[in-house]
């Protein structure tokens, strides 16, 4: 609670004090005497001597909480709470009333009224004041758990990683099988060793620390929290075929009469919608593709003699709590029938470069024969043509970095499998940095032959092969060839929507201006040198493609480098925001109003029964301290108890006999509506007091039976339109509430009217101005209310 | 006085398994009839009349009425609750109006002059 | 068998009221941060018990004068009957302490100008007690105390000789709790409903005393063999017509005098009130005048507003909101204004406490607030022979009794007892009876209005019991007369009720199961009062007990009459017990 409230009011160069006499205001601040520690007028506290008079006090003095009565909040902001917290005093324990808009412009012409007005203003807030104190810092216990997104190389390194340093980690994978593309490889460069191997050793070591789970066919679809408390909401696709009774016999692929293209072999080939496990897929049970099943189809049930498929499996959503998250949601080949003089997907000859590793590979679809998918031929000349959509402001502008090293590598196996197979690589400049040179050159000794061309056109040709058209950039001159097998470099593009997820969902405003960098994925993503492998949301970091094209090299130092980002971020004790609401268990006797009433759903209830909002995901709205029968949710700042004190802060009637009126207004939409109505230079009757609040929906009716009880006249409670609240239901609880009382008054035998429930959007400066005439107009009707001057017991 | 509620007023506290009425009788009177899904008293005779109901209902549904052994018709005495005071409504059976305020807990001190 | 809550407490507190909550708060000041408290409450803690409609004064507090004038007005105002004075001076020493700490909880006091609270009378203080209840709880929520709502005790569990726990059921969730306690202090109120009150039907719970207290604590100190004492000091109160409210706001806040219908203050007319004090003469004379009065002829009897403080009149209505809001209702639909007419009074039905104008319950050793039965601990109205400490003096004793059970239980170094099953089956059996004989009974068959062909319900037995007292144990419309005739029939009955009747009481669900062992307990107590009265051949309190057959104090009773109850014979044996006067001074006469 403050002990020393320093109060300032300002003239504002005339534009309170043509209104308000300063003079007369500073007797009636010497009335004001519990916990007041420096009275001050001022002409004009916003220029340099004024702020300097507020430094002094509250450093001689030893103020705690300073009010300043002068223009609104939104003038001057950062200038006040600078000088605030320079001197230090916390920002919230600087309290702005404004007397200008709201108070000397409307009223200009009856300085008695405005006078009057003001002087209920400082009453009310000094009243708050004495009220405040300090925001504590409100800790949650971080969760020491992580999730990687994405089960390639980067997400199995940086699985391993954090597994190993006591993180218990969750790996989601979009996929039945681990290993990305990368388990789709046949050769890995620049050893040309065996790329299973290497993810088999990852996983098993994965598998060795007992602290990770492996969820595949999982994809994050939901995402909230900040770093050290993420809840993420993940949609497992089910396999229709329970593991463990599955024993792969394979009579259901038998019965199976549907076709479908082979996602593993990046759609050469095909299997049936009933398929046995991909490579890889560690699950050791067959699964269905069910989005081909023929409607009503159950071929394979009837054909499984172990009774494993279940054709009524149903998607699951698994809630997971954790602290850090490494997204290594990894790369697709550009979709390169995009790039149409290329003739992908019109020639079924030309492939790209990933089909090109599954022809090659002999877990693939030709056994590692390179067998030209169209003509059935075993391809004796092939051309490469290189940067297919990349390096193209048409397509993608960058360099997918790791192609040219590809295409040499797949040159050279056609080359070493058949001496006789004539390659070309059509290029525009040959990029393999680093030790990567050496297969180039490797490549060159072999006898492929490399071509500088200007962008190629793949056409069929008369002999039934195809026809490569390009310019030599070299010698100027168009050059023509013929090929079995057209090779494309598709360049590297983000996979999956986890960034568009995490970027909606948790990353506020002012991150994304912190992150102004744009990564490749169209994503924010932070400065490579001061904040290398960030997101624009905290504790979630980016490994591998993700993030941009890299290789395999460089994909398992940044998963390497996500790790250590993502071990600070797993564990770690939240801050969150003070503005949180906290259940007084001492007060609360489990209604579960709350419950109901909150516009997110943040509340559960605790072992013990009470409900608990998290702090994480409660947006301190307030409409459940509105709701509390109780009175026991408790926040910190203004609240319910400073709105009680205002209300019965011993405000005095304007002039005798006028109406006091109290007016709780949105901050958001209606108090806006009022400082305009000001600006505008609207008048309207000086009797309404205004108190702005985060949402109508946080007055509790206490507060306002507090304020009859204290013989306030009329109470007006100005929300934003039905469907419009900034807390989604706030204003429509708000007016629900009034509803009730007034009924409640109505027994009482007290008008009804006396409280007004009022729609008001930004710009309904007029509108408000109309209602506060009408009320005003009411109460004078009326009459006095009945608790005015009556006797406290 | 037992209590009686408004079916109109009475939203059953949402729904709850317990009223907030039910959580606060004394006597465990009232209970949320299973159908209306709106808070009765068991039994009208066992009532003490503390009016914790009537105070604490926060839909203000509950009203408190005398057995007609004890008193005449209509008067009626409505609580009002506030932060820290409540009032109190007497109207008697000739709609003569009485009005009490009472504080409840202690606020903080008002030194203030007027 | 029912769903079991075991529940192990270092102090275990039984009753979630005035001393109950202060008690826990308490426990923690003396017993440190480790020890385990916990309180089991039959409804919500924070509107239960007494306190539930709020309460205007403190009837308790030392405004002028010593502890030791306190003692001396506790004696007068009980006609100079014996009570135990080393009990009122403990609390009286600290009772001020108490109330500040209650006005620190956020109790609102009413005060005079020089800032020292509002004094009514003597020994009263004003204040805003609407929330007196939430405010004593939330001295037990400040305590980190184990709060179980909604659990009804039934039976406390002795091993040896000592009291190691004790069980009950869940009024809502159906379980059977098994609590133990290293010490345990029962403090679940008097016991209203035991005469037949004088509103009927709807009104029958419109009376002075919270009509759910029953004499729990009475029935299980007794059931626990624990020595009992004055049980034939009940009080009869006088209280408004109709809706029984107290009286004190009139009579000693505005200084109301008791008029008859002829407009005389009799108290100051009559020598023999004048010997005892007129106006402000002991409860049991007031009560006694008015019961001659009306005899007499001379009543309807009032309580004349019209000559109090007429300053106050104004305040009057809000004092009862305050307390008992009924009455104020009472008076608008009746068209009563106490400013301009005399207000009528009622004898009421007669009650049990402690801690009030009358001294019934569990005897205890010295100031430790211990009975006779090893760390059992009472206090509030459990507590006997300590009269007129109300709610300051309530939440004082709750202080003291947990200052002595966290001593004992340091010094004794006292461990949990092993329950056996068996003894928990016998306590569980017990405790449900009533509902499962339901199920039981149900199957004989049921009449046409849904009532068991073979069974009898608490309502039914209530009635008969409240019946019974009131014929011939002294009720209201027998003015409260007694001889040992009617005793004996009281006597036959009530016992033909307790060995022969509970068999067929039969509780339909958990509520009927709670108000099933309200008519036990009762019955119980009614035991209590019977032998207690039949044994005191005098009549010491005249006004609550007027003994037809022996209407003179006889100085041989000049004691207090204890009793234990042998569970094998179902007899009450009574004795006398020596009183000491530790306070010198005439008895009858008031030091200041």
């Amino acid at each position: 609670m403050a002990n020393s409230i320093g109060i300032f009011v300002c003239g504002c160069r005339g534009l309170v004090s043509d209104s308000i006499d300063l003079t007369l205001m500073e007797a009636e601040l010497a009335k004001l005497k519990k916990s007041v520690g420096a009275r001050v007028v001022h002409p004009w506290l916003c220029g340099d001597q004024g702020c300097e008079t507020i430094r002094e006090n509250i450093a001689d003095r030893g103020l705690d909480c300073v009010i300043l009565a002068g223009c609104p909040e939104n003038v001057h902001g950062p200038l006040f709470d600078g000088l605030a917290t320079g001197a230090g005093l916390a920002s919230e324990m600087l309290l702005r009333l404004d007397i200008r808009e709201g108070c000397a412009y409307p009223q200009r012409g009856s300085p008695d009224h405005s006078f009057r007005k003001a002087a209920n203003l400082i009453r009310m807030w000094t009243a708050r004041a004495r009220l405040m104190k300090p925001f504590e810092e409100i800790k949650l216990p971080g969760y020491r758990a992580a999730v990687v997104a994405g089960g390639g190389l980067a997400g199995l390194t940086a699985a391993l990683e954090l597994a190993e340093a006591g993180i218990n980690v969750t790996l989601i994978e979009k996929e039945s099988f681990i290993g990305g593309n990368v388990a789709r490889l046949n050769k890995v460069f620049p050893r040309m060793c065996d790329s299973n191997c290497g993810l088999t050793y990852l996983y098993s070591r994965i598998k060795d620390t007992g602290r990770a789970r492996l969820m595949t066919l999982s994809e994050i679809v939901s995402l909230r929290g900040k770093a050290g408390r993420y809840e993420a909401g993940v949609v497992t696709r089910p396999r229709y075929i329970k593991e463990g009774i599955c024993n792969g016999c394979g009579q259901c692929v038998k019965a199976c009469p549907v076709e479908v293209p082979d996602r593993f072999n990046c759609g050469l080939g095909s299997h049936r919608a009933v398929q046995a496990p991909y490579p890889m897929d560690l699950a050791g049970a067959y699964l269905i593709n069910r989005e081909y099943c023929p409607e009503g189809c159950e071929a394979c049930s009837r054909a499984c003699p172990a009774g494993a498929i279940d054709l009524t499996q149903k998607a699951g959503e698994t809630r997971i709590n954790f602290g850090t998250m490494v997204v290594a949601s990894g790369w697709s080949p550009y979709p390169v029938e995009r790039v149409e003089r290329l003739g992908f997907g019109v020639f079924p000859d030309v492939i790209t470069n990933m089909q090109m590793e599954r022809l090659a590979a002999e877990n693939g679809p030709t056994g590692g024969g390179i067998i030209c998918p169209g003509s059935g031929r075993k391809a004796r000349r092939v051309v490469f043509i290189q940067c297919a959509g990349s390096r193209d402001v048409w397509h993608q502008g960058w360099c997918s970095s790791v192609c040219c090293t590809a295409s040499i590598k797949q040159a050279l196996y056609l080359r070493e499998r058949d001496p006789g197979c004539r390659v070309y690589i059509f290029y525009n400049d040959i990029r393999t940095p680093g030790d990567y040179e050496d297969l180039y050159v490797r490549a060159q000794e072999a006898g492929v032959l490399f071509v500088r061309t200007n962008p190629a056109e793949v056409l069929a040709d008369p002999s039934g092969g195809l026809k490569i058209i390009a310019e030599d950039t070299l010698t100027g001159r168009v050059i023509e060839t013929t090929a079995d097998l057209v090779v494309l470099a598709a360049g590297m593009t983000p996979a999956g929507d986890l960034m568009k997820v995490i970027e909606e969902e948790v990353v506020d405003r002012k991150s994304l201006l912190k992150y102004g960098l744009v990564g490749y994925s169209g994503y924010h993503t932070g400065h490579r040198q001061c904040f290398p492998m960030e997101t624009a949301a905290q504790g979630i970091y980016f490994a591998g493609c993700a993030q941009g094209p890299m290789d395999m090299g460089g994909t398992a130092l940044s998963a390497l480098a996500a790790s250590a980002k993502a071990l600070k971020a797993a564990g770690r004790e939240v801050i969150v925001s003070p503005h949180i609401a906290v259940v007084d268990k001492t007060g609360c006797d489990k209604c579960k109003r709350c419950l109901e009433e909150c516009p997110y759903g943040v509340f559960h209830l605790d072992e013990e029964g009470f409900p608990v909002p998290d702090g994480l995901f409660c947006r301190g709205c307030h409409v459940c301290v509105g709701s509390c029968p109780r009175q026991c949710i408790v926040t910190q700042g203004f609240g319910l108890k400073q709105q009680a004190a205002m209300v019965s802060s011993r405000i005095k009637e304007i002039a005798p006999g006028e109406p006091v009126v109290i007016a709780f207004m949105c901050e958001n939409d209606a108090y806006p509506a009022v400082l305009e109505a000001g600006r505008r230079g609207l008048r309207y009757p000086p009797n309404i007091h205004s108190i702005p609040v985060r949402c109508i929906g946080s007055v509790n009716m206490a507060v306002i039976k507090e304020g009859i009880s204290a013989g306030v006249d009329g109470f007006l409670l100005a929300g934003c339109r039905s469907g419009e609240c900034h807390y989604l239901s706030g204003s429509d609880r708000a007016r629900e509430r009034l509803d009730n009382l007034r009924e409640t008054l109505n027994d009482m035998m007290i008008e009804p009217a006396r409280v007004k429930f009022l729609s008001l959007g930004i710009d309904d400066a007029s509108v408000f101005v109309r209602e506060a005439c009408e009320i005003v107009e009411n109460l004078r009707a009326i009459g006095p209310s009945p608790f005015k001057n009556a006797i406290v017991i | 006085m037992p209590p009686k509620v408004d079916p109109t007023k009475c939203d059953g506290c949402q729904g709850e398994s317990e009223p907030l009425c039910e959580q606060v009788c004394p006597g465990n009177l009232m209970t949320l009839h299973k159908e209306t899904m709106k808070a009765i008293i068991r039994d009208k005779s066992d009532c003490w009349d503390c009016m914790t109901c009537t105070k604490a209902c926060p839909r203000q549904a509950i009203q408190t009425v005398l057995q007609y052994q004890l008193a005449y018709f209509p008067g009626k005495l409505i609580p009002l609750v506030g932060t820290n005071s409540v009032t109190w409504t007497s109207i008697d059976c000739h709609g003569r109006v009485e009005r009490f305020v009472m504080k409840t807990l202690v606020s903080g001190d008002d030194e203030d002059e007027d | 068998m029912a769903e079991r809550v075991y529940i192990d407490a270092d102090v275990l507190i039984l009753g979630g009221g005035t001393s109950g909550c202060i008690a826990a708060w308490e426990a923690r000041q003396a017993g440190g941060d480790d020890l385990k408290i916990v309180i089991l409450e039959k409804a919500f803690i924070r509107h239960s018990g007494c306190l539930s409609a709020g309460m205007n004064a403190l009837n308790m507090y030392i405004n002028q004068g010593t502890p030791e004038d306190y003692v001396s007005y506790v004696r007068y105002d009980i006609c100079g009957a014996p009570i135990r004075e080393d009990i009122i001076l403990s609390v009286a020493g600290e009772v001020n302490d108490t109330v500040k700490l209650m006005e620190s909880a956020g109790l609102p006091m009413k005060k005079k100008e020089d800032g020292r609270y509002l004094n009514r009378g003597k020994w009263n203080i004003e204040v805003n007690g609407s929330l007196l209840k939430p405010v004593t709880a939330s001295k037990a929520f400040e305590a980190g105390a184990e709060i179980y709502n909604r659990v009804y005790i039934t039976e406390l569990i002795i091993k040896d000789g000592a009291c190691v726990g004790a069980v009950g059921f869940g009024v809502r969730d159906g379980k059977f709790y098994i609590c133990r306690g290293k010490v345990t202090l029962l403090c679940t109120g008097g016991a209203a409903g035991l005469w037949r009150p004088n509103n009927r039907r709807d009104a029958h719970h419109r009376i002075w005393y919270f009509p759910f207290n029953c004499g729990s604590a009475y029935a299980m100190c007794k059931r626990a063999g624990a020595e009992m004492t004055s049980f034939e000091m009940r009080l009869v109160p006088i209280r408004t017509k109709d809706t029984f409210s107290p009286t004190g706001t009139m009579s000693i806040g505005m200084g109301a005098p008791m008029v008859n219908a002829l407009g005389e203050e009799f108290m100051e007319k009559d020598p023999y009130y004048v010997s005892w004090g007129g106006h402000t003469a002991p409860t049991p004379i007031r009560m006694l005048a008015f019961q001659r009065e009306t005899l007499a002829h001379r009543g309807p009897i009032y309580l004349d507003t019209t000559k109090g403080d007429p300053a106050k009149v104004t305040g009057l209505k809000g004092q009862y909101l305050d307390m008992s809001p009924c009455i104020v209702l009472y008076w608008g639909c009746n068209d009563i204004d106490p400013s301009k007419e005399p207000i009528e009074i009622d004898g009421g039905d007669p009650y049990l406490v402690g801690a009030h104008a009358g001294m019934s319950g569990a005897w205890t050793k010295g100031i430790t607030r211990e009975t006779t039965v090893q760390r059992l601990y009472v206090s509030g109205d459990a507590l006997g022979a300590a009269p007129s400490r109300f709610i300051s003096g309530s939440w004082t004793c709750g202080r003291i009794a947990a200052r002595h059970m966290v001593k004992a239980l340091k010094e004794n170094n006292y461990q949990f007892a092993d329950i056996e099953d068996d003894l928990c089956d016998t306590l569980e059996d017990r405790t449900f009876g009533p509902l499962k004989r339901y199920q039981e009974k149900s199957a004989e068959g049921l009449w046409s209005d849904g009532t068991l062909m073979s069974g009898i319900t608490h309502k039914d037995m209530e009635s008969r019991m409240q019946k019974i007292m009131e014929e011939y144990c002294g009720g209201r419309t027998h003015w409260y007369f007694v001889n040992e005739t009617y005793l004996g029939i009281a006597r036959k009955q009530i016992s033909r009720m307790r060995q022969d009747q509970l068999q067929y009481l039969c509780a339909r669900d958990l509520h009927e199961l709670q108000l099933s062992w309200d008519v036990i307990n009762r019955l119980d107590v009614c035991q209590l009062v019977i032998e207690h009265m039949s044994y005191r051949k005098e009549t010491r309190f005249p006004g609550y007990v007027n003994r037809t057959d022996y209407p003179e104090p006889d100085p041989e009773f000049d004691c207090f009459v204890n009793s234990v109850w042998d569970r094998k014979t179902d007899e009450v044996r009574c004795f006398k017990v020596p009183y000491e006067q530790v306070v010198p001074g005439d008895r009858k006469k008031q030091s200041i």
